[in-house]
């Protein structure tokens, strides 16, 4: 493999991620799985080079684990790993501020990047030690994880109702949508896990016509709906940042996504809200900083894990579809992909300030609301043409049950239990009793 | 009359109804300002929202469900079957042309539909539920089988996660002179009839001889299948005529048949008398040689050498005419009364056992505690 050939494959997926990470909606797992099978499906690749394919692939989840922000951001079309992203990074965009939440979510990647580089040598060491003693106990472990997620909410209500009852009602509320969020987000995931409701020719994209349900459309119909107008967007020369913020933001943020990275099921999200109350972080732009970091070394260390010499660690989407195709891994070839890693990030940074600068010129001239429209119409017709009139059914739920916490104020993190409860049960051999006992069987 | 509160710096040119109109803050979607605690009514999108919401959730969920549980999985034909279909839940029907099992209790076997060939797994808690529910199929049964598609290095394979999705109706094969098995019955699924002349423990399952009285084929039961056949392991006492049926396969150039299931294994007649059963009288050691192979001999000697392995102890017997390696598993161990003071370097024992072989070296291995007992050499 010569160094020529890694530098040309690296700016090529990340320049492919970067029109990926443009259409919302559209996964970059989605989008390579469907490239993967389509020029891999006889076990060797037809249009990359063999040996690149996996710097092609990691080139396209770092563009995309980075650029993604822009849509999240500035069309309100996150995914489960961009949502917490949003929530500030709106408030940003109120205050005319997107560019530069854009700009603080980037940095946060950067600094992700280079603590995955600084953490290498403890990777071969400690990973496959850790993993070694978590793997008899994933179920508790994940089972810890969702009853820190639902109980952390607590206490909710203003307190301001007359009476005691009046009190209690109004603190529950919450977090009864909450718990009921996740409690039907997590049924429905059982059921699109144990049955075919997806025709099987779409069966490749089953899942993702939910979480464009969950997480994707209540954020479009709040703009539309919302009447949100966005204010003049400022573009920044510099960010309100020191080096102290930065790495702080930036280690907490790597703690969340290698959390979520080494955990099956856990995503950005909800490794960066652990690793945030871990680190004690209130500054929005910590949070975003934070937020940032997750995102980035959720996806990219995730399919990092995959090249750590004796680990053989499978996490993430991509990893699990590139292992037919791959095989164990040297020391060079794991500095390699990190090096693949730091080209692709520096390159995507660029990209993202350039991208946030366009879109903010977009919308300054088109209206908002007809740009959410747009972006609703373009989600609906992607899950239609990848799944069907059943997956614009599940999508349909998926967003009744995502806008539970829009509107009655509790966390949309609650939505993973589509994955969470589901795959956790699993874990613990109680599944298929489940399924017996919803009837499923 | 009071003049409305004015918007705050960066809030201007957001629709009226997004802030409060008591404190002028924006509250999005909230209908109580959280910051003044402000009611505010007039807010119909949300009120809409919420209802729509509740409704939609909990309705569509219902609805999901109950058009789930009228969901039949769709039959696949193996041709047909895509890289874009990964992920979903199928099933397929057809002949099982082969069946493994795996020390964790998992399954697999390959099932011909006539279009092609797929692999089917269940892995270990799954696989030990079909075992016991008699779910895994032999070579030769017809089965179907629901599970999800799982596309890997190039080829799928089909996970099984329930037992009860997989049913299997057995196909009794014809029965074959043992003579008469060759290359071209390997991997197919054969019934044979004869006399159990001999065992053999090995590490993980027990070796059985059988003799129709032209030819004789071990048949093979792996320790992880034992326990599901209870009594009926009376049936493989050397000595019983039985009928065995499974899968034939070639070990080391020999050919044997696996036994999987209680059901394959069957009396044939009654016991052969005890006169017809391979020689058991007193042997002398230099006599035993690959002749009398998975036969039954009774030894006398003395222990001469004493080496412990993983699962029992060899015993190194001698009398004036040689040596042979006595194997005595810890289970049987255990069974034997004065087990330390039998065996140990200097003990005069008798054994009764069958001959069996170890990477080139013949050994007796005896069946029971039974067969070791204290002699002298005059007897």
């Amino acid at each position: 493999m010569d160094v020529l050939g890694v530098i040309l494959w690296t700016v090529a997926g990340t320049l492919c991620a970067s029109i990926v990470s443009l259409m919302p909606a559209l996964h970059i797992y989605n989008v390579s799985g469907i490239l993967i099978i389509l020029t891999m499906g006889a076990g060797t690749s037809t249009l990359i080079p063999m040996p690149y394919v996996p710097v092609f692939m990691m080139a396209m989840v770092v563009g995309w684990a980075i650029l993604n922000t822009v849509p999240a951001l500035f069309l309100g079309a996150p995914d489960e790993s961009a949502i917490f992203v949003v929530l500030p990074g709106q408030k940003y965009m109120m205050q005319g501020r997107g560019y530069e939440a854009a700009a603080l979510t980037g940095i946060g990647a950067l600094a992700g990047i280079l603590a995955m580089l600084a953490a290498s040598p403890v990777f071969f060491r400690a990973l496959p030690k850790l993993r070694h003693i978590t793997r008899p106990h994933l179920f508790w472990i994940m089972g810890l994880i969702i009853t820190y997620m639902l109980m952390s909410e607590w206490p909710k209500g203003s307190g301001r109702q007359k009476t005691g009852w009046g009190r209690f009602i109004d603190g529950w509320k919450n977090l009864g949508a909450g718990l009921l969020t996740f409690l039907l987000s997590g049924i429905l995931g059982f059921i699109i896990l144990n049955k075919p409701i997806i025709p099987i020719q779409y069966s490749f994209q089953n899942i993702m016509p939910v979480f464009v349900g969950l997480f994707a459309i209540p954020w479009v119909l709040g703009n539309i709906f919302c009447k949100t107008e966005i204010p003049p967007q400022y573009i920044c020369r510099t960010a309100d940042l020191d080096v102290r913020f930065w790495s702080r933001g930036g280690f907490g943020g790597f703690l969340g996504g290698m959390i979520a990275a080494f955990l099956p099921v856990v995503t950005g999200g909800i490794g960066g809200f652990i690793a945030g109350h871990a680190t004690a972080q209130r500054d929005d732009r910590l949070f975003i900083i934070s937020q940032g970091a997750s995102k980035s070394v959720y996806y990219i260390g995730s399919f990092l894990l995959a090249f750590v010499p004796g680990l053989e660690l499978t996490r993430g989407g991509m990893a699990w579809m590139l292992r037919p195709f791959t095989s164990a891994h040297s020391y060079e070839d794991y500095w390699r992909i990190m090096g693949v890693i730091m080209l692709s990030g520096g390159i995507s940074f660029f990209l993202l300030l350039l991208y946030s600068r366009l879109v903010i010129r977009l919308i300054n001239r088109i209206n908002y609301r007809s740009l959410s429209v747009a972006v609703l119409f373009i989600l609906l017709a992607v899950v239609w043409g990848v799944s069907g009139i059943m997956g614009l059914a599940l999508m349909f739920v998926g967003t009744g049950i995502g806008l539970l916490p829009v509107y009655y104020h509790s966390r949309r993190m609650n939505c993973m239990g589509v994955l969470l409860l589901p795959i956790t049960l699993n874990m613990g051999g109680v599944g298929q009793h489940v399924a017996r006992f919803m009837g499923l069987v | 009359m009071s003049e409305p509160p004015s918007q705050s710096p960066g809030l201007q040119g957001l629709p009226e109804e997004t802030l409060c109109p008591s404190c002028g803050n924006f509250v999005g979607a909230y209908v109580r300002c959280p910051y003044c605690g402000a009611e505010h009514r007039r807010r119909m999108s949300i009120r809409f929202f919420r209802i729509f919401s509740m409704v939609v959730s909990l309705g569509g969920v219902f609805l999901i469900w109950l058009a789930a549980r009228g969901i039949e999985s769709p039959l696949i034909k193996v041709r047909d079957i895509q890289p874009l279909n990964a992920f979903a839940y199928v099933r397929v029907e057809g002949e099982v042309t082969r069946s493994s099992s795996y020390a964790d209790g998992g399954v697999s076997f390959t099932v011909d539909d006539g279009t092609g060939t797929i692999q089917v797994r269940a892995y270990g808690e799954t696989g030990k539920e079909m075992a016991a529910a008699g779910r895994v199929p032999s070579a030769g049964d017809r089965v179907t089988a629901e599970g999800t598609l799982n596309f890997r290095g190039g080829h799928f394979t089909m996970i099984v996660n329930l037992p009860e999705k997989v049913h299997v109706r057995r196909v009794d094969a014809p029965t074959l002179a043992i003579a008469s098995l060759g290359q071209e019955h390997i991997e197919r699924k054969v019934k044979v009839q004869g006399t159990v002349t001999g065992a053999l423990e090995f590490g993980k399952g027990t070796t059985y001889t059988l003799s129709d009285g032209v030819g004789t084929i071990d048949v093979v039961l792996w320790h992880t299948r034992r326990d599901i056949f209870g009594d009926r392991l009376r049936l493989l006492e050397p000595g019983r005529q039985v009928s065995v049926q499974g899968r034939l396969g070639e070990y080391r150039g020999k050919l044997q048949i696996t036994l999987d299931f209680p059901g394959d294994l069957r009396e044939a007649g009654p016991p052969a008398a005890p006169a017809a059963a391979p020689a058991s009288a007193m042997a002398k050691i230099g006599d035993i040689s690959r002749e009398t192979l998975k036969r039954e001999v009774v030894i006398a000697g003395t222990v001469v050498g004493l080496r412990s392995f993983s699962r029992g102890t060899a015993l190194e017997l001698a009398d004036p005419t040689g040596k042979v390696e006595v194997v005595v598993w810890d289970s049987l161990r255990r069974d034997l009364p004065r087990a330390d003071d039998l065996l140990k370097e200097g003990a005069i024992l008798r054994v009764r056992g069958i001959v069996g072989e170890y990477r080139d070296r013949l050994q007796v291995v005896p069946k029971s505690a039974a067969g070791i007992e204290e002699t002298t050499i005059a007897e």
